[in-house]
């Protein structure tokens, strides 16, 4: 281990049940594929709807765990594990038709573009927005404001892509401990990360945040405790994360500049929210702008 | 040494006070100069230093590459694109905070009651760092969250500067002109209250009126403070408004706000590419150097003084 995962997530989806029943749609649905969810949008949006989804961290959920999910490369080089001279592969077919879609969806008023951050959280928690994709760990912020119930559900998949769902992939951070500290230090490092890991801080920070619990103890404790029973749809991310052995594309993704390519990203992304660009010239200007960042990464390791 | 200045006379028939110590006047420039040295050439010369280094991912090492950095830096065309963008951006910035200034200086320069009040409140802004101004502005004019925002499209406003460039641009306009005005009424009022008041009256007992007076006299003799700001708000533009762009835009929608001096930010601290940001900081000082000289050389010569 290089660090100690702390704050891990994964993307899920929300839905906010008093919307749907207002278009007339049974509140408890939880649409599994993306069709499904584009039956639900359209009625939403007859409906009078101004925003029936919108997203969180764009990059990270309709490109990065969209390519996990359905085992499609997001980078070469097995998404950048295997070597520096990884080159990005994100504009295959299925991210290019995820993309049109979601294109198409903006331009039709069925997808309401937020920002690139996790700007549509308050459009969710205020009642606006139907449907969000956002981290597990948007979970705490939408319990505590919004006055609606709530689903939490599975990240939808494309049903045609073969084996498909695999699992997502984690966002969020890990602690790391640096080098040149007295024992004594360490000693005290350690205790706090023996702590922090324990099975009841790690249950009570995963049942009070949404985010992942990092021991299989954690889990089986807040199972125990009855967690998931009271609170349905908060083990969906661990579920989601664990449902398959993970596979070369769905173990993660570890690139050299990644947060310039994901700026990147979020800019051709834009563009085709706006419809300036369609999805396939979008995925593959980020594409090379991108390697040629991933390039520049590779001679800085030399 | 011949610059050392009075204290080299040491004729006794000197009226004038003098100070014949002569390490007197550099120790008196010290603090300046110290200053100078370590917040600026210090700085100017490490980035001079690192546009030329690679560094490793971690910044334990770094390769020296020459100038591979500026040549990948001309081969983007998005960082060209930037150029444009900065221009745009400057210019507005600038035209509007200097323009809302004295127009709010000319104004507060007639107050007689409760003068004190309107000019402390007018220079407040100035106390407010950049990252809080574009929060501020966010929290007003965000579609999702902003309060005027959310009037605006109340009464059918097409407000959504999260996918519009142009809204984009002129709201981190605004945000960043809202911010210098302050600096620029203080310099405006100062420069108004040192013109004699006896020159105006005299014109207008020859019957030039209101608008007539200033665009003869006071705007002209206003002249040396409008080009001394001209020249801070291009300075403040190009470099210190990074941080209302990152809390208000990131330089989105697409690279509708992206100025050269958010990605040496954005390069250097959020994605550790210290060799392209440095180059891009030298590019910067190269470029505003380069119009501080036009400043001076062409514009300047239309001040009075």
């Amino acid at each position: 281990m290089l660090s100690l995962p702390y704050n891990s997530s994964t993307p899920v989806l929300y839905i906010n049940k008093n919307a749907l029943e207002e278009a007339g749609l049974d509140p408890e649905a939880k649409p599994a594929t993306w069709p499904e969810v584009e039956e639900i949008l359209v009625k939403l949006k007859e409906a009078g709807s101004e925003c029936p989804l919108t997203t969180a961290w764009q990059s990270w959920v309709h490109l990065e765990n969209l390519s996990a999910y359905h085992n499609a490369p997001f980078a070469t080089e097995a998404n950048g594990f295997a070597g520096t001279n990884t080159e990005l592969a994100f504009n295959g077919d299925l991210q290019v038709k995820h993309i049109d879609k979601m294109g198409a969806w903006a331009k039709d008023g069925l997808f309401s573009y937020s920002g690139r951050r996790n700007e549509g959280g308050a459009r969710f928690r205020s009642g606006e927005c139907a449907m969000f994709t956002e981290s597990s760990a948007g979970y705490a912020g939408v319990k505590a404001e919004a006055d609606f119930p709530f689903t939490v559900t599975n990240l939808p998949y494309w049903p045609e892509a073969e084996g498909a769902p695999y699992n997502t992939i984690i966002g969020g951070a890990s602690l790391w401990v640096m080098s040149g500290h007295e024992a004594e230090e360490y000693a005290g490092v350690a205790a706090f990360l023996n702590y922090l890991s324990s099975a009841e801080v790690q249950a009570q920070w995963h049942q009070d945040t949404g985010y992942l619990p990092i021991t299989t103890a954690a889990y089986d404790l807040t199972k125990e405790q009855g967690f998931y029973n009271e609170n349905p749809g908060t083990d969906v991310a661990i579920l989601q994360m664990t449902g398959k052995a993970p596979t070369e594309n769905s173990k993660g993704i570890r690139l050299g500049n990644f947060d310039q390519i994901r700026a990147i990203i979020d800019e051709e992304l834009e563009a085709v929210w706006q419809g300036q660009k369609d999805a396939k010239a979008a995925l593959d200007e980020a594409v090379s702008r991108g390697n040629e960042l991933l390039r520049r990464f590779e001679q800085s390791t030399r | 040494m011949a610059c050392a200045g009075p204290a080299s006379s040491g004729r006794p028939m000197e009226k004038r006070v003098t100070f014949d110590n002569r390490l007197l006047p550099y120790l008196l420039l010290t603090p300046q100069l110290v200053v100078t040295i370590v917040f600026f050439f210090w700085p100017a010369a490490q980035a001079l230093y690192q546009s030329l280094l690679l560094p490793d991912p971690f910044g334990l090492g770094a390769r020296f590459v020459w100038f591979s950095n500026f040549e990948y830096l001309f081969n983007d065309r998005y960082y060209l694109q930037s150029f444009v963008t900065t221009a745009v951006f400057t210019f507005f910035v600038t035209l509007v905070s200097m323009s809302v200034a004295l127009l709010f200086a000319v104004m507060a320069d007639q107050v007689i009651k409760g003068a004190g009040a309107y000019k402390t409140l007018l220079i407040w802004p100035y106390a407010v760092a950049p990252a809080v101004a574009g929060v501020m502005w966010l929290f007003m004019f965000q579609p999702s969250i902003g309060v005027i925002a959310f009037y605006m499209k109340a009464v059918g406003i097409d407000w959504n500067p999260v996918l519009d460039g142009g809204q984009a641009m002129t709201l981190v306009i605004l945000a960043a002109a809202w911010k210098q005005i302050s600096y620029n009424f203080l310099f405006f009022l100062a420069g108004l209250q040192a013109i004699p008041k006896s020159l105006i009256e005299a014109a207008a007992i020859d019957g030039a009126g209101k608008w007539h007076r200033f665009r003869t006299i006071i705007f002209p003799l206003l002249s040396p403070t409008t080009f001394f700001l001209l020249v801070v708000n291009i300075v403040y533009a190009f470099f210190e408004t990074f941080g209302i762009i990152h809390t208000m835009t990131s330089g989105g929608p697409g690279q509708s706000t992206t100025i050269l001096v958010y990605k040496v930010y954005s390069d250097g601290f959020v994605g550790q590419d210290l060799g392209s940001s440095a180059a891009q900081s030298v590019i910067l000082m190269v470029v505003v150097g380069i119009l501080t000289v036009i400043q001076f050389r062409f514009i300047e010569r239309r001040v009075h003084y």
